[in-house]
């Protein structure tokens, strides 16, 4: 199961895949969870913006969320859901 | 009987105690908008309700002022009910908060509003089962109608104090009564949590002898939890998410027309130019739209000075009145027709969805100084004017973001800097003025790129920056017009003083006379050696730049005809005065007609002809190195005083003038930089 671990960066237009764990802490930590990017949430990659920044994702089918690569990378998902 | 409205930012809060209390609280659609507790009353049957407005959090333990106010006010002074108001689409958010103010002790009513919302973009909660499974009473409204009122209040009569929601775990659960046992206050079992996730604050009600009980269990829990914190947090995460998912039902479909549009504006080549196009003629539009107003107030001033004088008052007194008074007032209100129009585009943006598109298009760009792609959007509004660009800054979430852009806005030529542009470039480079002026908006624009960069460097801030994109939506014309009208109407009380005594200032340095020289001249000619390094030879010149503190093109009358000449007021008589303002208000009508069109002209620059006499003296005084250093002075020496009033209402005294030295001082350098140069190519 730990071998199709990726994070969000590497997720490919059209795909879904479902939140394992967020690195980061406290408030960087939280801001990820208003958001709806908690563990266990499904995300599917809509589309990227100008040089691949940032990242739309629609969280569990309900929200459309802009994330920069930056912050993505933080994110640690495994394909499919 | 006290009952304290709480919940996520821009969740409806103040828009809901307005309606419940008929009174009107100040709504804006931005997050942060209540700063401060406001309290309003509303009688129900016998009694009397007390409404407090506190303001939006996401957490009670959050950094910063809100969750502090709120916080405080909940602890301190506990009300007798929660009135803890959700957005409907997003509940799962808002439920985080919920299950945290459950703890706390207090009756609690939850309001799902906004559910007009979710229902659009097809979002359906099922708040009997929402009731059900928390165990408090749970209501529906659309606070903007006002539907959902009468269930509101009685609503806050049925509610009682709730069953603790989230349980830790047995142990856990074990050491909140022991902690809990030892505090005298409702909230106890919510502070000894706090005190578990070693969140103490100043002013929780506990004493000295608790904290090694805390100590104690923190040390044995968190060997077998790890960080409490996160584990507290993470509970109360995953309770929300098992509440939102049993509750929440989605319709997936989207509408064609969000598909498509997303797909134009979102794409990653179009999308930009989509966006840019927009926001030139969006704001085009403001600024056409208010020109002929900002007229019409100046000729109102004339009148009222030309009665004056008329009146027969005259001499310092009419001058004091008319320069100091009306024309200080005149500034004052001649921006509210500017603010308003940008407010309204503003909140267009805002409201449909648009302004997430930008930020989408445009964050590339922006993360490059570090920035949310948002900010953007105050940057190209401080080409129109400054002042709505640092109030478009609340657009933004962190308050260092906020600051960073305010402090880059005023190197955003603004347009009351243009003229004194165009009549520098005609004068001394008229074989080219339009590169000349379009080279200097051009650096201005690399210096607030600077800035963000140093300033990002040196504020070392780095939140994720994530931000949600809403379905389109058509905004509701009335309500946009009051929420722009609230803004402009915030800037005039808040700034007004400021403007006032900075137009009252410069009038004294004109007419204060120290041993028969006024002030305004001693000046000048005190700063002017200061200036001759970069070939400024006349104390004219230097002081103009002081009136070019209210407002930089005043600089060009103040070259012209000497600022304090009397000579261009003339009395008028009263019904003459009438007939003039009758006739600047049908003109400013008809102009405002002309707006719709004007917006898809080409921008140019219209050169007006220069006043000989004007060119001449300047030709006469500077070379053309010099000319040129004077523009950069010009374009970046100072924000104008309503910036500076509208930095300091936004951020404070100490921004605001932090911001005139540094502008200060990197206009000076820029300005002796491109002097040498100059001089160096051409000799
Ligand atoms: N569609 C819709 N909009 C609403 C509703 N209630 C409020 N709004 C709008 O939502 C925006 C935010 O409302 P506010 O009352 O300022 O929200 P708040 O929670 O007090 O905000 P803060 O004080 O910043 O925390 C305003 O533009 C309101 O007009 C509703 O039921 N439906």
């Amino acid at each position: 199961m730990t071998s199709g671990t990726l994070t969000l960066e590497e997720i490919e237009e059209g795909e879904s895949a479902e939140i394992l764990s967020i690195d980061a802490d406290g408030g960087k930590f939280r801001k990820f969870i208003y958001m709806g990017l908690y563990p266990g949430a499904t995300v599917r990659v809509i589309r990227r913006g100008p040089a691949g920044n940032p990242i739309e994702v629609l969280v569990d089918d309900l929200l459309r969320i802009a994330v920069r690569k930056r912050d993505a990378r933080m994110v640690k998902v495994r394909k499919g859901s | 009987m006290r009952v304290a409205f709480v919940g996520n930012p821009n969740t409806g809060k103040s828009t809901l105690v307005s309606s419940l209390s008929g009174r009107d609280i100040r709504v804006a659609n931005w997050p942060g908008t209540t700063v401060e507790s406001i309290s309003a009353q509303v009688r129900v049957g016998e009694g009397v309700l007390h409404l407090v407005d506190l303001p939006g959090v996401y957490d009670l333990l959050d950094d910063g002022p809100d969750a502090e106010i709120t916080l405080r006010e909940l602890l301190e002074n506990p009300p007798d009910a929660i009135v803890n108001v959700l957005d409907a689409s997003h509940l799962e958010r808002g439920l985080h908060l919920t299950l945290e103010l459950m703890e706390l002790g207090i009756p609690i009513l939850l309001v799902l509003n906004m559910v007009d919302e979710a229902r659009r973009s097809g979002v359906e909660v099922d708040s009997g089962k929402l009731e059900e499974v928390l165990g408090i009473p749970v209501v529906e409204t659309v606070a903007v109608k006002g539907r959902g009122k009468e269930e509101v209040l009685s609503g806050i009569l049925r509610a009682r104090v709730p069953a603790p929601p989230v349980s830790y775990g047995e142990d856990v659960e074990l050491a909140l009564e022991d902690i809990a046992s030892g505090i005298e206050h409702p909230a106890r079992r919510w502070l000894a949590l706090a005190l578990l996730m070693e969140q103490e604050r100043p002013f929780f009600p506990i004493d000295d002898s608790l904290r090694d009980v805390v100590e104690g269990w923190r040390r044995l829990l968190s060997a077998r939890y790890g960080d409490l914190f996160l584990y507290i947090e993470g509970r109360r995460i995953s309770v929300a998410h098992e509440i939102s998912s049993r509750v929440v039902s989605r319709r997936k479909r989207r509408r064609a027309v969000d598909e498509w549009l997303d797909a134009l504006l979102m794409n990653p080549v179009a999308g930009p130019v989509f966006i840019l196009l927009f926001l030139i003629f969006s704001f085009r539009f403001a600024f056409f739209l208010s020109s002929p107003w900002v007229d019409f107030i100046n000729t109102v001033s004339d009148v009222l000075g030309g009665w004056i004088l008329s009146a027969g008052i005259r001499g310092i007194v009419a001058s004091f009145l008319i320069e100091g008074v009306i024309s200080g007032v005149g500034t004052v209100l001649s921006f509210a027709p500017v603010l308003f129009l940008f407010y309204l585009v503003l909140g267009f943006m805002e409201y449909s969805g648009i302004m997430a598109r930008m930020a989408f298009a445009l964050d590339t760009l922006m993360a490059a100084v570090g920035l949310p792609g948002k900010a953007f959007v105050p940057l190209v509004m401080g080409f129109g004017c400054n002042v709505p660009a640092v109030y478009a800054t609340r657009t933004l979430e962190s308050f260092y973001d906020r600051l960073r852009v305010a402090l880059m806005i005023p190197f955003m030529g603004c347009s009351a800097r243009l003229p004194v542009l165009v009549l520098f470039a005609s004068v001394f480079f008229p074989h080219g003025p339009v590169p000349v002026v379009l080279s200097l908006y051009l650096l201005g624009m690399i210096m607030a790129f600077i800035t963000g960069a140093i300033l990002s460097r040196m504020l070392e801030y780095e939140a994720p920056s994530l931000f949600e994109i809403p379905p389109y939506r058509f905004p509701d014309g009335g309500r946009l017009v009051k929420t722009a009208w609230d803004r402009t109407f915030e800037f005039l009380r808040g700034a007004g003083t400021i403007i006032m005594a900075g137009v009252v200032l410069v009038w004294l340095t004109m007419h204060l006379r120290i041993s028969g020289e006024s002030l305004y001249s001693i000046i000048s000619r005190g700063i002017l050696p200061i200036f001759r390094p970069m070939g400024i030879q006349d104390w004219r010149l230097t002081g103009a730049l002081i009136p070019g503190f209210v407002s930089k093109e005043v600089i060009i009358g103040a070259l012209a005809v000497g600022f304090s000449d009397m000579a261009n007021h003339l009395p008028i008589g009263f019904l003459e005065g009438i007939g003039m303002i009758l006739d600047a208000f049908a003109r400013a009508v008809r102009e405002s007609m002309g707006a719709p069109g004007a917006i898809f002209g080409i921008p140019g620059f219209r050169i007006p002809p220069v006043e000989t006499s004007l060119g001449d003296y300047l030709s006469g005084v500077l070379t053309p190195a010099g000319a040129l250093a004077y523009m950069v002075f010009v374009l970046l020496y100072t924000p104008c005083v309503a910036t500076v009033a509208a930095i300091k209402q936004e951020f404070g005294g100490r921004w605001a003038l932090f911001s005139v030295l540094y502008q200060m001082s990197v206009a000076f350098i820029l300005a002796l930089f491109i002097y040498k140069i100059a001089v160096l190519i051409h000799g």
